[in-house]
């Protein structure tokens, strides 16, 4: 048997906390073992964790969707560990994200050093020679971006979050984080305004 | 390109995105009990306790509506008076959904829930949430009577819902 569920009028709640007293009461009761109150916290957020962690995989659905699998583990398993001092959204969110570099790390087989910018793969000649045409695409174009860059960059101008926070979670310092955002930036652009893309 | 434009592009990126399935199922499988699980101290049934605790808020949402600024009346002295017909209304319904609730047991709700149709259990599920959404508007617009109608009309799908798996 089906119910079907008319949706909700999306008028009068305006108000950032609502949203935020719901998430921390399906909190306590999924930290408490409420597998619905958990259900719920999903399908509230599981599009934002998906978005960050399909750019930070460069673009790979399939990938991201296993890693956003693990992130919610993550989440059901960490749950009690939340303290309430911020928004639940903002704690899942960092948590998504490091599932998602753990997995670059686990996948390129290095530690985390700091990339060196003189790397190959910034070498726009050659990058522009793979490049298929990829017009005015952000995502597609962000997605070609090797790893780290496209980690600095998805992390700093699409998720807002500051250069001293990007090098914690990557490991690097944060000379390397501004550095590493400033020829992803340049790389961009060249893409994007060049013979491979819309001028 | 310059700056502008590629501002505007970043601007224009979705910051949520749809995976191509639904992935619960499988984060669900993999989920462990939790280690010293204690049983939930919100009454008989969650969803009587939810709905009780949004009864209140609704008529406090509402209390406070006709009280205005400034006023210090306490609330119980004041529900009875000044409750309009439609929220009474309401929270009859809700009473009704509790006391088919009592009618049962824990151990036999906790089976039904465990034992039910998924999509009994879906439909349980969205019903939480429709009245937990519904009851936050209306605490912010209590005057708005598509909400409360709406929440009525999610508490009797419930009720009926309920029923059915209770006698299933």
């Amino acid at each position: 048997m089906m119910f079907a569920i008319n949706p909700l009028p999306t008028a009068s709640v305006s108000h950032a906390m609502p949203a935020e007293s719901a998430d921390h009461a399906l909190v306590r009761a999924a930290a408490d073992g409420d597998r619905h109150a958990f259900e719920r916290l999903y399908r509230r957020h599981s599009a934002r964790v998906f978005a960050v962690i399909l750019r930070l995989q460069g673009g790979d659905r399939a990938r991201a969707e296993d890693l956003t699998q693990d992130a919610f583990v993550r989440v059901w398993q960490k749950l009690p560990e939340f303290r309430f001092e911020s928004a639940f959204s903002t704690w899942l969110h960092r948590l998504a994200v490091n599932t998602a570099l753990m997995a670059l790390r686990s996948a390129r087989g290095e530690p985390g050093a700091d990339e060196d910018v003189s790397d190959p793969e910034f070498h726009l000649a050659d990058t522009m020679a793979r490049l298929p045409d990829l017009g005015i695409d952000l995502d597609k174009v962000i997605a070609k971006l090797p790893p780290r860059a496209r980690a600095v960059l998805v992390l700093h101008d699409v998720e807002g979050w500051k250069h001293e926070e990007i090098s914690d979670e990557l490991g690097m310092a944060v000379g390397s984080s501004k550095a590493q955002l400033h020829r992803a930036r340049n790389l961009l652009k060249q893409w994007l305004g060049g013979p491979h893309g819309r001028a | 390109m310059d700056e502008l434009e590629y501002r505007r592009l970043l601007k224009a990126l979705p910051h949520a995105i749809e995976p191509d399935r639904d992935l619960f199922p499988g984060i669900a499988a993999r989920l462990e009990p939790r280690a010293a699980a204690q049983p939930r101290r919100r009454g008989l049934f969650p969803f009587a306790a939810a709905a009780g605790f949004t009864a209140v808020a609704i008529a406090a949402g509402w209390l406070a509506l006709q009280r205005g600024p400034g006023a210090d009346v306490p609330m119980a002295a004041n529900v009875a008076a000044s409750t309009p017909v439609m929220l009474r209304e309401a929270r009859a319904l809700r009473a009704e959904f509790d006391a088919a609730l009592v009618a049962g047991t824990a151990d036999q709700w906790t089976q039904v829930r465990e034992q039910a149709d998924p999509r009994f259990v879906a439909a349980w599920t969205e019903l939480d949430a429709a009245e937990a959404e519904l009851s936050e508007a209306l605490e912010q617009d209590p005057n708005a009577r598509f909400l409360l109608n709406r929440l009525k009309q999610v508490q009797e799908q419930r009720l009926h819902l309920t029923r059915k798996a209770l006698s299933a």
